[in-house]
């Protein structure tokens, strides 16, 4: 739902982490792939 | 000019051996003219004399000792090798040994270093440092890498470095800053880790949604589509690359897409390293290329054109016009489209959809279909392959506007060679986004006189017809259920605007004339007759027939399903 998904606001450490792990790899990363970064992070 | 100062000399002596001894010092002069004026100038005794012979002409060995001796201030003796030699400056006084001052010497200084200044111990500056949940980022790493990657391979080699990770993550658990007073010149200063999201309670939709809409604000980031890369580490193309992708298209006539041209035309190999990153550099740089090229493709099948391309599908009828007939749809198709989520679609074929070769963008088409993968998306190139004939189609969807249905060109001579109107067709999803398998379920030889459009004359005709699929019959426009449609015109594009008018042509084309007066017709039957005309779906026309605020049309009670049509009440 459009209302919920406005709700998410990812932090600058959140981008940061995304960023640096879109710098490490050689290739495109997906939007999937990126999802799975950011949950394993939680761990 | 040479100018000399001429210092004040006293010489010791009578008067005539003071002249001589002057004599001799300007000899001295003479000889040392260009030297020091404390310069020692060396002149053997045997030359003074001869010197002396010849300016006064007398002079002996021992007068020129003894004036030596009586100019001691002046005059010195040395004695080289056996030979004796007088000493003088040019300045007339005593000469002394010069010793070099070597107290202050470039060698000195070169070969010596200053020793090293006292550095001030520097202001530190508070650092962040990471969060202590980073500590997964070499497992994250691992997994997109893949497990024999170099970073997974280094990684098991330094056991060390990971415990020392461990270490100061340990240490920046440590909520508040901490100062160490100690007085040394290194401070540490741990300050704590900014927060990151707790992403365990989000959904997957939300979070990619989240990090779409956040990486797209970050100018760091390259996207095109669903996949992202550090922007400059994303190869460039020249104006040349532009230019030879431009002329390969149009050249082939058709759009292609970024495999066909990262092979080709960058010539770049599908086994080559960089390959992947080759089809993201020319996906990422042609989509800013917005005068030249456009993007008509899916997610996993991504087609690129250019302008003045041969248009895909039909030209019987213009683009704008099929998308105003199609207008109706739009409010058929769901707010929140839900795309890609059904596998498999059957469709019954109008003659409408027949004539031009084209689908319409329908709900149910729509649910089976992708999503515009960029914005603002206008077209997107799909292929329809055809099993039963091993045939792939390529087939334009062309994506709703505000003002426009959409639907899909480009399957005129799939329909022409194996379907009539009124045939069922089933479309089905592949693994492929923009990949489709079109099917039909073929039957025993059937023959029918069916309704066609006669281009040139644009009058309806029947024609003897052979065919091998399923058909709905209901559908079926043959001439013993339509007669009324033979060696008529299509109606007007006026007329044909409204609905109601249409409708009520079908009622009379159907010749189904009730007792009473009026026309009867089923509403499969009415479906079929009206699209011939234009689009109609099941529920536009149920809500023609229904909605009629004249009174024209009404249910026939006596059958199932069906309609009545009384003339004269619809304009």
């Amino acid at each position: 739902m459009p209302e919920q998904l406005k709700e998410i606001h990812l932090s600058d450490e959140d981008v940061e982490f995304l960023v640096s792990l879109i710098r490490a790899s050689s290739t495109a990363l997906t939007t999937e792939q990126l999802v799975e970064a950011l949950r394993s992070r939680a761990l | 000019m040479l100018t000399t100062e001429t210092p004040q000399i006293v010489f010791g002596g009578t008067k005539s051996e003071q002249g001589v001894a002057r004599d001799i010092l300007s000899a001295f002069a003479s000889r040392g003219r260009f030297m020091a004026a404390d310069e020692l100038i060396r002149i053997s005794a045997s030359e003074i004399l001869d010197f002396l012979k010849a300016t006064t002409g007398k002079g002996s060995e021992q007068m020129v000792s003894k004036l030596v001796q009586l100019n001691p201030s002046i005059f010195l003796v040395e004695e080289v090798e056996g030979m004796t030699f007088i000493v003088a400056t040019r300045g007339g006084r005593t000469p002394v040994e010069r010793v070099a001052d070597e107290s202050h010497s470039f060698q000195h200084r070169f070969m010596t270093p200053e020793p090293r200044p006292e550095r001030q111990a520097a202001t530190l500056r508070p650092r962040p440092r990471g969060d202590s949940t980073w500590s997964t980022l070499e497992r994250v790493l691992t997994d997109l890498d893949g497990a024999d990657s170099d970073y997974a391979m280094r990684r098991s080699l330094e056991p060390e470095t990971s415990a020392l990770v461990t270490q100061i993550l340990d240490e920046e658990t440590a909520p508040a800053i901490e100062i160490e007073e100690e007085p040394v010149a290194t401070k540490t200063i741990i300050v704590p880790a900014a927060a990151s999201t707790d992403v365990s309670t989000m959904g997957d939709r939300e979070l990619a949604h989240a990090v779409s809409d956040r990486l797209s604000q970050d100018a760091r980031v390259a996207r095109f589509g669903d996949n992202w890369m550090l922007e400059e580490q994303v190869p460039r193309l020249s104006r040349g690359d532009l230019r030879r992708i431009k002329d390969y298209i149009t050249e082939q006539e058709q759009p292609l897409t970024d495999d066909v041209l990262v092979q080709d035309v960058l010539e770049v190999r599908q086994r080559a390293a960089d390959y992947e990153l080759m089809r993201f550099a020319l996906n990422f740089r042609l989509a800013a290329e917005h005068r030249d090229f456009e993007f008509v493709g899916t997610n996993n099948q991504r087609f690129w054109s250019v302008s003045n391309l041969p248009s895909i599908g039909t030209n019987r009828k213009k683009a704008t016009e099929i998308g105003t007939d199609y207008r109706f749809i739009l409010e058929e198709l769901p707010e929140e489209p839900a795309y890609r989520s059904v596998n498999q679609v059957s469709h019954i074929l109008s003659f409408y959809e027949f004539y031009l070769g084209l689908l319409p963008y329908d709900p149910e088409l729509q649910a089976l279909l992708p999503a515009p993968l960029m914005p603002g998306q206008r077209t997107a190139v799909l292929t329809f392959e055809t099993p039963q004939s091993y045939t792939t189609y390529l087939v334009e969807l062309r994506y709703p506007t505000p003002n426009r249905g959409g639907y899909m060109l480009g399957l005129d001579d799939f329909f022409n060679e194996n379907l009539v109107p009124g045939a069922v067709v089933s479309i089905k999803a592949t693994k492929n986004d923009g990949h489709f398998l079109v099917e039909f379920e073929e039957s025993d030889s059937q023959s029918y006189r069916l309704l066609e459009l006669e281009e040139r004359r644009q009058r309806y005709v029947f024609r003897p017809t052979s065919f091998s699929c399923v058909v709905f019959e209901e559908y079926l426009l043959d001439e013993a259920r339509f007669p009324g449609f033979a060696g008529e015109k299509p109606v007007d594009e006026k007329a044909r605007r409204k609905a109601e008018t249409v409708v009520s042509k079908s009622f009379e084309r159907r010749g189904s004339a009730l007792e009473g007066g009026g026309f009867g017709a089923t509403f499969g039957e009415l479906l079929a007759a009206s699209n011939t005309e234009r689009p109609f779906t099941e529920t536009f026309l149920r809500a023609v027939l229904e909605g009629d605020e004249s009174g024209a049309f009404a249910k026939d009670p006596d059958r199932d399903d069906a309609y009545t049509y009384i003339p004269g009440s619809v304009g």
